[in-house]
């Protein structure tokens, strides 16, 4: 028995073999290494029986049955390679190519396709065709990234189910009937999932291109890396696929219980900016106030006199690592700490305050078999897609309760509950929930209390997911979670990060506080705003920033834009030209992770190895090499090695503590700044409370200078609340202005019901129109619309 | 949705189990009102089974008698498969198509016929058949369609097609 289910015995091709019950005979056939074609089937959706080429014969069954429908039974003899069976699969092939193209030595497919091998293991020789060819559209556009062939599509069905069973959108469909069939959309949209690119995976032939890698190779001259995108803190596992040193793809690299074998197109299609003017291919040092190309050993030798005069004055700070390495993200500590004595690093560079749970960590498969998930703060389909495809399997396809508490109604492609409450809330409301929890008086909370808490004492298993920026939340959440797990409620938490590899930087010690591994150090320096704030004062005399953009990210716009004009000496390691790097007296040009190797921490804790693609330009160092190079210079040439796996052992012996202690053992705590309130938008004429809100292809750095992500990129927007809208004379579509106390951004107004009313969201990230110029510290602000823009706009648009 | 139509969704999605039976029914009623199947009618198909537009689609188009363009007042399908085929509809089809100056799927510029040329209307004892406004008629001979053509022009009925 296995999970309970009775065992039965086959026999496959003379072998016999017990397998569970319920198990189809595709995978039966698996399991011993026998090889059944498949067109149609595909293992992470349901059996559709549709293409026939999966034939085999069953002692005892007149007809030739498909296997990838046919479940196990006792008894059962089954042969896969029997003469009827060949007959049967040649008969389906033909089939298939009557009106195929045949155009394989144009096709992207060509190499990897499986009407091509099964044809040629399995199929007949020449066709007996002798009518003309149905012809149909081809190359047709069906969006930002896919161009279809629909000569070549063989109705399998395969990429309208994955929308329609994987994610849920059910926006790709078939269109007409029978030979006359079409993939498509409604009215011919655009089809615009984020996930789009899986399906030129799972699509057997060639029907199915991504634009990015049409007519650029052929599969067998791709070298392959196994790798890990770093684009969001999901951590999928990928290969990507280069030829001659270059990127051409990347592709799905199935781990189970991280991507279940889906990337998002945010991951697949993000490489391409490595290849454009705008990337950064040797170091940059200011003369006169305007960047000029240096060599390497003059932008170390400048900036390691910098940092170590500063140093000696104990006016250094360091901020990075979330976009790093574990390893370089531990180097960066360890130029802090160990070459230049401070503890003035922080990976923090956003709003985020947390990377981790202080307990009740969950895993992403935590999500499978949970019965009510409850999100705050997070926006898992902008910020964390491949694990959204889980949340919404599990919401539509194991009857899990999906529960947002927050601002305003996030996307949602999966029935889901939102409960409205304003930014600052949220603590409070956990407290009223741990406490009714705790007396076992659900019922009698008030207001959305009573609801959520009977929620949350109905479930078998609880998931919470947050953004980790609240830490008054996020402490009252930890004390609930406390009170369902004595009642024996499995509980876990997932933060999602804001940077790849938050969590990453956080374990390695990029906080004020704690060293690699969480250790507490009895001592602290200064977080992120603390030495924002010290350098806009003039008490920190330089700034080292490898892996972040605060610039653009940081939600006190205003003190960031002032501490690095003031600052005496900035430098910053990037891959492109950023926001921050703009301000930089030395710019580094830092290698990508297509180009080192290393190992990433995704937001469940999962330590990833990845594996270099490509080499990086000759002028470009990883920055495991640049702080190295650093180190050096400062006379301390043994504090941080450049080769990762020299650091990776130095920091795996202090991460073990953390990674082997017991689950409700508290993890330490990162240091953070005392709470900055919410701005009240009565403190500014006709304001409205700015809720910054997440986009897939939103940021600065790689996702703003990628040509691949440049038609799904939105235009910077704000949402109002139509009654908002109204009394502002602001028009759906027209630009306005937001103003507020810190400054202003012009951006395409938009209404939706979804916004509260008294506030506007303002897409985050977008280097056009920072939303940082309207927030401060608490990642909220307060903004009127300028009237003069309305007008403006009006007579435009009259 | 209007008021009306929504009223209609209501009563046809009344009489089944699960809303998205109703579908069909509905989209032959917005038909019957509009003379095909609009955009706004998959709009409001879509509301009311709780589909996606492109689910609602994807139904719509499978269905030879739901229509996604205006069609002539009389609509004229001649079967085009195996049965129909050995007895003589392709010379059926090539007369018809030559009698009213118009292609498969096309409209007369007077807006009276349409013509399509559809899958195995199941009459396939008495092939070749065609199908006039949801009326059979058996054994059609080029002849044969040249005399039923005469009455239809003297008679002009609407195309309609039973709401459920
Ligand atoms: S486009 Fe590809 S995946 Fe989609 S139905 Fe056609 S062959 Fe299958
Ligand atoms: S979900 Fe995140 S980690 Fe996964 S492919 Fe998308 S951006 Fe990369
Ligand atoms: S794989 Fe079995 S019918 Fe398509
Ligand atoms: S083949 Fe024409 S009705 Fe069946």
């Amino acid at each position: 028995m296995t999970n309970g289910r009775r065992m039965v015995r086959l026999t496959i091709d003379g072998t016999s073999l017990e397998v569970p019950e319920g198990t189809l005979l595709v995978e039966a056939a698996k399991s011993i290494g026998v090889h059944i074609p498949v067109y149609c089937y595909h293992p992470k959706m349901d059996p559709a029986g549709l293409c026939r080429i999966c034939l085999v014969e069953i002692e005892k069954m007149p007809k030739l049955q498909i296997a990838c429908n046919t479940q196990v039974a006792e008894g059962m003899v089954v042969h896969t390679a029997s003469s009827r069976v060949a007959e049967g699969r040649r008969g389906v092939l033909e089939f298939l190519l009557l009106n195929h193209p045949l155009d394989c030595p144009i096709c992207d497919k060509g190499g990897e396709c499986d009407l091509q091998d099964f044809t040629l293991t399995y199929g007949p020789g020449a066709s007996r065709l002798t009518e003309p060819k149905l012809h149909k559209p081809k190359a047709v556009d069906l969006g930002p990234t896919i161009v279809l062939d629909e000569e070549r599509c063989i109705l399998c069905r395969r990429c309208t189910r994955f929308d329609n069973e994987i994610t849920h959108e059910r926006r790709l469909i078939v269109v007409e009937r029978g030979h006359r069939s079409l993939i498509g959309t409604a009215d011919g949209k655009p089809y615009t999932s984020y996930f789009s690119g899986n399906t030129t995976e799972i699509c057997p032939v060639g029907a199915l291109t991504s634009k990015a890698y049409r007519f650029r190779s052929r599969p067998w001259d791709l070298s392959h890396a196994d790798s890990v995108c770093t684009q969001c803190s999901v951590g999928c596992n990928y290969r990507i696929d280069s030829r001659f040193g270059r990127i051409m793809r990347t592709y799905t690299r199935e781990n189970p219980a991280v991507d279940d074998g889906w990337i998002c197109d945010r991951g697949r299609y993000t490489f391409n900016y490595l290849y454009e003017p705008s990337r950064l291919r040797q170091p940059l040092i200011a003369v006169d106030g305007e960047l000029k190309a240096a060599t390497f050993d003059e932008a170390i030798a400048l900036t390691a006199e910098k940092l170590g005069r500063a140093a000696q004055a104990r006016r250094v700070g360091i901020i990075g690592g979330g976009r790093l390495s574990d390893e370089e993200a531990f180097a960066l500590q360890l130029l802090a700490r160990d070459v230049l004595g401070s503890d003035n690093i922080d990976y923090r560079a956003s709003a985020q305050k947390y990377a981790s749970p202080p307990r009740y960590e969950a895993r992403l498969a935590d999500i499978d078999d949970a019965s009510l998930i409850l999100i705050f703060g997070a926006v898992t389909p902008e910020q964390a897609p491949i694990a959204d495809l889980r949340i919404r399997r599990a919401v539509a396809r194991r009857h899990a309760r999906l529960l947002f508490v927050g601002p305003f109604v996030p996307p949602a492609f999966v029935p889901s509950r939102h409960v409205p409450y304003a930014p600052g809330e949220i603590a409070p409301l956990m407290r009223a929930l741990a406490d009714v929890v705790h007396h076992g008086r659900e019922e009698q909370g008030e207001g959305f209390v009573a609801e959520i808490a009977q929620a949350l004492a109905q479930a078998e298993k609880i998931i919470a997911i947050h953004n980790g920026r609240d830490p008054q939340a996020v402490e009252a959440l930890d004390a609930l979670l406390d009170r369902l797990a004595q009642y024996d409620h499995p509980v876990g938490v997932l933060v999602v990060g804001a940077a790849g590899n938050a969590r990453g930087a956080e374990a390695a010690g990029c906080v004020p506080n704690l060293g690699p591994g969480y250790a507490p150090l009895g001592r602290t320096g200064m977080t992120t705003a603390r030495m924002l704030d010290a350098a806009a004062r003039g008490e920190i005399d330089a700034l080292f920033i490898a892996g972040a953009n605060p610039a653009l990210t940081f939600p006190d716009g205003a003190l960031v834009r002032r501490a690095l004009e003031r600052v005496e000496f900035l430098a910053v390691s990037e891959q492109v030209m950023t926001e921050t790097a703009a301000y930089a007296d030395v710019v580094f040009a830092a290698a990508s992770f297509a180009e080192k190797s290393g190992h990433v921490t995704n937001l469940e804790g999962r330590q990833q190895p990845f594996h270099q693609a490509v080499e990086p330009p000759v002028q470009v160092a990883t920055d495991a090499q640049i702080l190295a190079a650093l180190a050096h210079a400062l006379g301390k040439p043994w504090v941080i090695s450049a080769e990762p796996a020299v650091l990776f052992s130095q920091l795996e012996k202090m991460q073990r503590p953390a990674r082997t202690r017991s689950s409700r053992d508290p993890l330490p705590r990162p240091c953070v700044d005392d709470p900055v309130p919410v701005p009240d938008p009565a403190s500014w004429p006709d304001g409205l409370t700015v809720i910054p809100i997440p986009h897939l292809y939103a940021g600065g750095g790689a996702a703003a200078h990628d040509p691949g992500l440049a038609p799904m990129r939105p235009q910077p927007f704000a949402v109002f609340h139509p009654q908002d809208a109204q009394q502002r004379g602001v028009a759906d579509g027209t630009r306005v202005r937001l103003r507020g106390p810190g400054g202003e951004i012009e951006v395409q107004a938009r209404t939706g019901d979804h916004v509260p009313p008294g506030s506007v969201l303002v897409l985050a990230d977008m280097p056009e129109a920072p939303v940082n110029k309207l927030t401060n510290a608490s990642g909220y602000g307060v903004a009127c619309v300028d009237a003069a823009t309305v007008t403006a706009s009006q007579e435009l648009s009259a | 949705m209007s008021p009306e139509r929504r009223r209609k969704a209501e009563e046809l999605a009344a009489r089944y189990p699960r809303r998205q039976s109703a579908l069909i029914p509905f989209l032959q009623y917005c038909q019957e009102q509009d003379g095909f199947v609009t955009r706004q009618a998959i709009r409001d198909g879509a509301e009311m089974c709780g589909l996606t537009e492109a689910e609602v689609e994807s139904i719509a188009s499978f269905y030879t008698l739901l229509f996604r363009q205006s069609v002539g007042k009389h609509l004229i399908q001649v079967c085009r498969t195996l049965s129909c085929m050995l007895r003589g509809a392709g010379e059926l089809q090539e007369h018809i198509r030559r009698r009213l100056g118009v292609r498969n799927g096309e409209t007369t510029p007077d807006g009276l016929f349409t013509y399509e040329e559809v899958e195995c209307l199941a009459a396939c004892d008495r092939a070749p058949c065609l199908q006039h406004n949801l009326m059979f008629h058996y054994n059609v001979t080029p002849d044969e369609f040249d005399r039923l053509l005469e009455t239809w022009r003297a008679s002009r009925p609407a195309v309609s097609l039973p709401a459920e």
